[in-house]
């Protein structure tokens, strides 16, 4: 599945069925290549974070999640950076490590049962997430490749 | 595989971190030895709107890669204090800036004003390999308004004078592609005529 379709899709507890937020960002892990959390925003309360061990249906409609409490404050810099938004994935600079710029990112592909993130698309260019390196305030970084677009003739 | 590149265009690129995918600075001048012709590293700026030079340094040994859209390093504590290879490069140079001096054959020709630095980079570093050079000479002789002119392995330069064999100007070029190839022969003429 891709980020792009989730991308607002409620979060509900299955305890009270009460809409909790809607999805507006994830928190990658990015050594084991999976989706950690949910960010969930636009609910009434002020916890915004959700484990992807809480969740306990990833479906079309909505995304359950066993009760109230699974959302929870962020609980580290990077939860929070999430939260605000500076780690935002859409439309950041995805950037090879050796220093040359592939494009900007336009969707994360993942399975929805497990959270695995395979890969990270920007437009046409699709990169497996065994190459991602790091995610930070100034690009995605993943591993250069022999098959990475060719640099620009110079002028 | 080796990449041609204007120390200008280097200018102003991030610094990227590995670690934390984080851009730390961002490159100020490009530094290089005359003696050896190769980068030794770069001066910095602060991020940013407003970009206040660092008085950090990042010397070529600590760079990871030098792509055409940022410069790699490790961490961000790669940036310090200059390593021997940036002292002995300014000490040398009297921070002479190659930027403006006049290029002379040593024929005794002036060819122009030098405009830009060419970088090659490559699996064995970076190095100087040639200059955009500007002038009133250019200007009449060549359709193009820039030349862009191979270099040899060490370079003379005084603070207006960079002298040049005579023979550079024949391997003078009007843009970068086929620069690579002009660069090689006049290197292979240089070996084989002195």
């Amino acid at each position: 599945m891709r980020l792009s379709e989730a991308d607002g899709r409620p979060v509900v507890s299955r305890a009270s069925a009460e809409t909790l937020g809607a999805l507006k960002h994830v928190v990658i892990d990015v050594r084991a290549r999976r989706i950690v959390a949910l960010h969930v925003a636009g609910g009434k309360r002020h916890a915004r974070l959700v484990d992807w061990a809480s969740i306990t249906g990833f479906g079309p409609d909505g995304i359950v999640v066993e009760d109230d409490a699974a959302a929870r404050p962020p609980a580290d810099d990077r939860e929070s950076a999430v939260a605000a938004g500076r780690l935002d994935l859409d439309g950041r600079l995805l950037l090879s490590d050796a220093g040359d710029a592939l494009g900007a990112l336009t969707d994360v592909v993942f399975d929805e049962g497990t959270g695995a993130v395979t890969a990270v698309e920007a437009g046409e260019l699709s990169v497996d997430a065994a190459r991602l390196r790091a995610i930070g305030p100034y690009c995605v970084l993943v591993r250069a490749a022999p098959d990475d677009p060719p640099a620009p003739a110079p002028a | 595989m080796s990449v041609l590149m204007r120390a200008r265009e280097i200018s102003g690129r991030p610094v990227v971190t590995l670690d934390a995918a984080e851009d730390v600075a961002e490159v100020k001048d490009v530094l290089f030895s005359y003696a050896s012709t190769r980068v030794v590293g770069f001066t910095l700026n602060r991020r940013g709107f407003l970009g206040s030079p660092m008085k950090e340094r990042l010397p070529w040994s600590r760079v990871a890669a030098l792509g055409r859209d940022a410069v790699m390093i490790e961490r961000r504590a790669e940036l310090g204090p200059a390593d021997d290879a940036m002292e002995e490069a300014a000490a040398a140079s009297g921070d002479r800036d190659v930027i403006g001096a006049t290029v002379m054959t040593d024929g005794g020709t002036s060819l122009g004003t030098v405009e830009d630095v060419i970088v090659q980079v490559g699996g064995e570093g970076a190095r100087v390999v040639g200059f955009e050079v500007h002038g009133p000479r250019v200007e009449r002789d060549r359709a193009a308004a820039t030349l862009l002119l191979p270099v040899a392995d060490t370079l003379a330069v005084s603070g207006e004078t960079l002298m040049v064999p005579a023979a550079a100007e024949e391997f003078v070029r009007d843009d970068l592609s086929g620069f690579g190839s002009a660069i090689e022969e006049f290197r292979r003429r240089l070996a084989e005529g002195r």
